[in-house]
């Protein structure tokens, strides 16, 4: 027992000698801490990239966007968060509302980022666009032309719109679009509308809305773009017969163009290294960094120099609602009560 | 501390007071933290307040009220009839499904709801099996799968508790004419209702404290509540306080336990007797390998082979960066488990020595941890200790250390605490069950004898309660597995444990490369199981 005890003290003391002189030269990268609520390959991907190029060590934190401002708000001036990335507009609003992020004004970021899709202080800027469209079944549904999504509280849908619930961040800043265009009233009656139209009771994902669609549970669903690109590509042979047999169709067409609401980045407002934070913002805007987010992730590039993938492409460009992001950010909650109020689960 | 024996019985009662402080001390350690939680009771809710109450509450309540009835139902008629058939009855396979029964819990409740949704529902492996398809993602579909992946809490303290302290309770019964049946009815049944209560309570607690799964189906819970006001609408406040309400709730249902258990205190000699039991053939050996067997699939042989169907469709391989994350949770999860029993064995101890009614029932507080949403845990063990560990590394750094960092918040320590915190009241149940059994009589022997409470503690009581420890330490084990809001908020740089690859993976849908973790995380939890189950015999 003594002796296991001589032995593995040994052990630690060589293992505590021998990982000094290492750690001399890792010193001279830089460190960069991310808070993320992204968890997709295509960053990592993009994360290894800049490590390599930039010679820097990424600390990536993975949680919710919420769960990563409240830390950010009791770490304090110590929070060693130098970004924060989130998947909608609205959680930047809120972080730059509650003073997480300080304002960068790069203008190499500005030229690549359109005015209505960064806060114009420049405490953040959108990196992809996601589409929140209708998908339907092409082989035994026709969709009338012109279809608003406003459209969707009409009598004639009754039973037939799948959707995920209202807790769901996109379905929330689809609402706020409708609110600042028609205001909270009008938003209000349509969200009832739609509940009264829903084939089932609010439950899943997006993919899962599209499975029932595929099944006959439904006409038409509301999804974001990129979760089609997902089943299209799934190692699951169903998933992919669905995928391929639904269409996407976007609507508003005729009048303020259809959703779209972002993934976008800050630089923390006590970021230790917020000159490298702007350099790895520039990184994720590049050509080649946009083109993987829309090859391996399906979203839309902000950076119009990129090229679209060819899956998204087949879907034909469309128009798209340019109401201010921040504007829907600023409108998120009283979505949601306004979700509650028409008891959209 | 009092280590010379002479004088601790001479001085019994002196020796209270500092239990009573220890006992205090280390629980307001453990509790700090659904302590600054509960505080806000007296904060107010935030402005949507009437909102919550109106549009919100009224039905969220009701869903949570038939979740809490429908699998504490369920789990206690699963849980219950095999423990006592698998303690009585020898049939062929019997001692197979005695730790088969077990195996659920190796099985996180979100990856039993996904595997159960992957199975039944439309476009399902049933469905492209057979063309028929089950909608389970509802109330009772949630039911049906928290009951069958929690019902194991009251199986475990059920059958240790049938076959290892009522054996010549069950014997005499036999003897004085009563059948299989009666037994059960009018002599284990109302004998076993404390172990039962104590497992139970478990099962509430997760149910009322789980998200993932309840999020995943749609069913809107008083957790639900609780995320919808901090993150959509943004207020941490009225989060807060409708935690607090639930910790009442949950006082209320620990309380309800105490009532189960009752005043009178049972002691029971410990005993192993089971000689003799009669080998069952035929029909009654069938009926108790379906009652038995039941469970066992739903809640362990479905869902893990919906996920190897899943794991297979993907094709298996086997890469590093799961092998280095096995390893993490398997170091986490241990120290975790150690630390855990450690705290259990000194709450119950220290609460006993105390001799103190206030402290005794002080010391359930400690169990709250257990039942909120695991979100608010890690939430509030970072309000509870970042305010003062921010003024400490401030000082540090102007004094001379420039690189000083946080050591609570973002490190191993802080994720250690936050599991002990959370997973208290797993360790805490089966040890305080058994000390509770043992009674005092040996203790009171051997301080007769001359040693002092520690001594007793470490000689006599503990190495009785081993068995119950090591259930203890494998359930805080297999829990922290699967956990996954804590590790994701507090886990330090770089440590991705199972249950965080999972959860990346299926917040997109991507259950086919999510299955071969989630697989791994049950694998790591079978490992203590099966061991547990050998020194069973």
């Amino acid at each position: 027992m003594y002796r296991l005890t001589g032995l593995l003290t040994i052990v630690v003391l060589l293992a505590s000698c021998s990982s000094e002189e290492p750690q001399e030269h890792v010193q001279e990268a830089q460190e960069l801490t991310v808070y993320t609520h992204r968890h997709y390959e295509a960053d990592q991907e993009l994360f290894a990239q800049f490590e390599k190029e930039h010679n820097v060590k990424l600390n990536v934190v993975n949680a919710s966007a919420d769960e990563l401002m409240n830390k950010m708000k009791s770490e304090g001036e110590l929070c060693p968060a130098d970004v924060l990335i989130t998947v909608d507009a609205g959680r930047l609003q809120r972080a730059t509302d509650q003073g997480l992020l300080q304002p960068t004004s790069n203008p190499a970021i500005e030229a690549i980022v359109p005015s209505h899709l960064r806060d114009a202080q420049g405490h953040w800027f959108a990196l992809t666009k996601r589409a929140r469209a209708i998908a339907y079944n092409a082989s035994n549904t026709t969709l009338p032309e012109g279809l608003a999504i406003e459209d969707l509280a009409a009598p004639a849908w009754k039973g037939k719109i799948l959707v995920r619930s209202s807790e769901n961040i996109y379905n929330q800043s689809l609402l706020a679009s409708l609110i600042i265009h028609h205001g909270r009233d009008s938003a209000l009656s349509w969200a009832q509308g739609v509940v009264a139209n829903m084939a089932r009771e609010p439950k899943g994902n997006d993919r899962d809305q599209m499975k029932a669609l595929y099944a006959g549970e439904g006409e038409l669903a509301i999804v974001n773009s990129y979760y089609l690109g997902k089943l299209v590509q799934s190692e699951d042979s169903l998933e992919a017969e669905v995928g391929k047999a639904i269409t996407l169709y976007f609507p508003n067409q005729d009048g303020h163009g259809a959703h779209v609401n972002i993934s976008g980045i800050g630089v923390a407002k006590h970021a230790p290294n917020a000159e490298l934070a702007q350099t790895f913002i520039a990184h994720l805007l590049s050509v080649p960094s946009q083109e993987v987010f829309s090859s391996a992730n399906f979203e839309y590039p902000v950076n119009s120099n990129a090229t679209v993938d060819p899956l998204l492409a087949s879907w034909g460009s469309f128009k798209e609602d340019d109401v201010s992001i921040a504007a829907l950010g600023a409108h998120n909650k009283e979505a949601v009560l306004v979700f509650d109020e028409a008891q959209w689960k | 501390m009092k280590h010379s024996g002479s004088k601790n019985r001479t001085h019994v009662k002196n020796t209270h007071y500092g239990w009573t402080a220890a006992t205090i001390g280390l629980l307001l350690v453990l509790i700090v933290p659904v302590l600054s939680i509960v505080a806000n009771i007296w904060n107010g809710p935030g402005e949507s307040w009437d909102h919550i109450v109106t549009y919100l509450l009224p039905s969220y309540s009701y869903n949570t009220l038939l979740l809490i009835l429908g699998s504490g139902i369920a789990a206690t008629v699963l849980g219950v009839f095999p423990a006592y058939i698998v303690s009585t009855r020898e049939f062929a396979g019997s001692k197979v499904l005695e730790w088969l029964l077990v195996l659920p819990l190796a099985v996180p409740n979100y990856i039993t709801a996904y595997a159960y949704a992957g199975f039944f529902e439309n476009g399902g492996s049933l469905h492209r099996a057979f063309d028929i398809y089950i909608d389970m993602m509802n109330t009772p579909g949630l039911i049906v799968v928290l009951a069958t992946s929690l019902y194991p809490y009251v199986y475990l303290s059920a059958r240790t508790f049938f076959s290892e302290s009522i054996q010549s309770q069950l014997q005499a019964s036999r003897l004085l004419g009563y059948n299989g049946w009666q037994t059960f009815r009018k002599v284990a049944l109302p004998l076993a209702r404390p172990a039962i209560a104590a497992g139970l309570l478990l099962v509430l607690m997760e149910v009322v404290s789980d998200y993932g799964a309840s999020h995943y189906f749609g069913v809107q819970t008083f957790s639900t509540a609780i995320f919808r006001s901090w993150f959509s609408l943004g207020e941490p406040q009225t989060a807060l306080f409708l935690s607090a309400i639930l910790c009442v709730l949950v006082l209320l249902l620990i309380a309800g336990e105490r009532t189960i258990r009752g005043r009178k205190k049972f002691s029971f000699r410990h005993s192993t007797l089971r000689t003799h039991a009669k080998l069952h053939k035929g029909w009654s050996a069938l009926i108790s390998v379906a009652v038995c067997g039941v469970p066992v699939v739903a809640g362990f042989f479905l869902p893990v082979g919906q996920m190897l169907w899943w794991a297979l469709t993907h094709g298996i391989s086997v890469e590093s960066d799961l092998i280095s994350a096995t390893v993490q949770s398997v170091l986490i999860a241990a120290s975790a488990s150690v630390i855990a029993i450690a705290a259990a064995l000194c709450v119950v101890f220290f609460t006993r020595w105390s001799a103190n009614k206030t402290v005794n029932t002080l010391s359930k507080a400690a169990l709250l941890g257990y039942s909120l949403p695991a979100v608010v845990i890690a939430v509030g063990i970072m309000t509870a200790t970042i305010g003062p560990e921010k003024e400490i590394v401030l000082w540090l750094r102007s004094n001379g250390f420039p690189d000083a960092n946080f050591f609570i918040n973002n490190s191993l320590l802080g994720l250690l605490f936050a599991y002990v915190v959370r997973f208290l009241a797993v360790s805490y149940g089966p040890i305080e069950a058994a000390e509770q059994r043992q009674g005092d009589t040996l203790a009171k022997v051997s301080r007769t004898l001359g040693y002092a409470n520690v001594a007793t503690a470490v000689k006599v009581q503990i190495p009785i309660l081993k068995r119950s420890a090591l259930v203890a330490g494998l359930l805080v084990f297999v829990d922290v597995m699967k956990e996954l809001p804590i590790t994701l908020m507090t886990r330090p740089f770089g440590w991705d444990t199972l249950a965080v690859r999972v959860f990346q993976l299926t917040t997109e849908g991507e259950w086919q490369r999510a299955a071969l973790p989630a697989l791994a995380i049950v694998l790591a939890g079978l490992v203590p199981v099966v061991i547990l189950s050998r020194r069973n015999d």
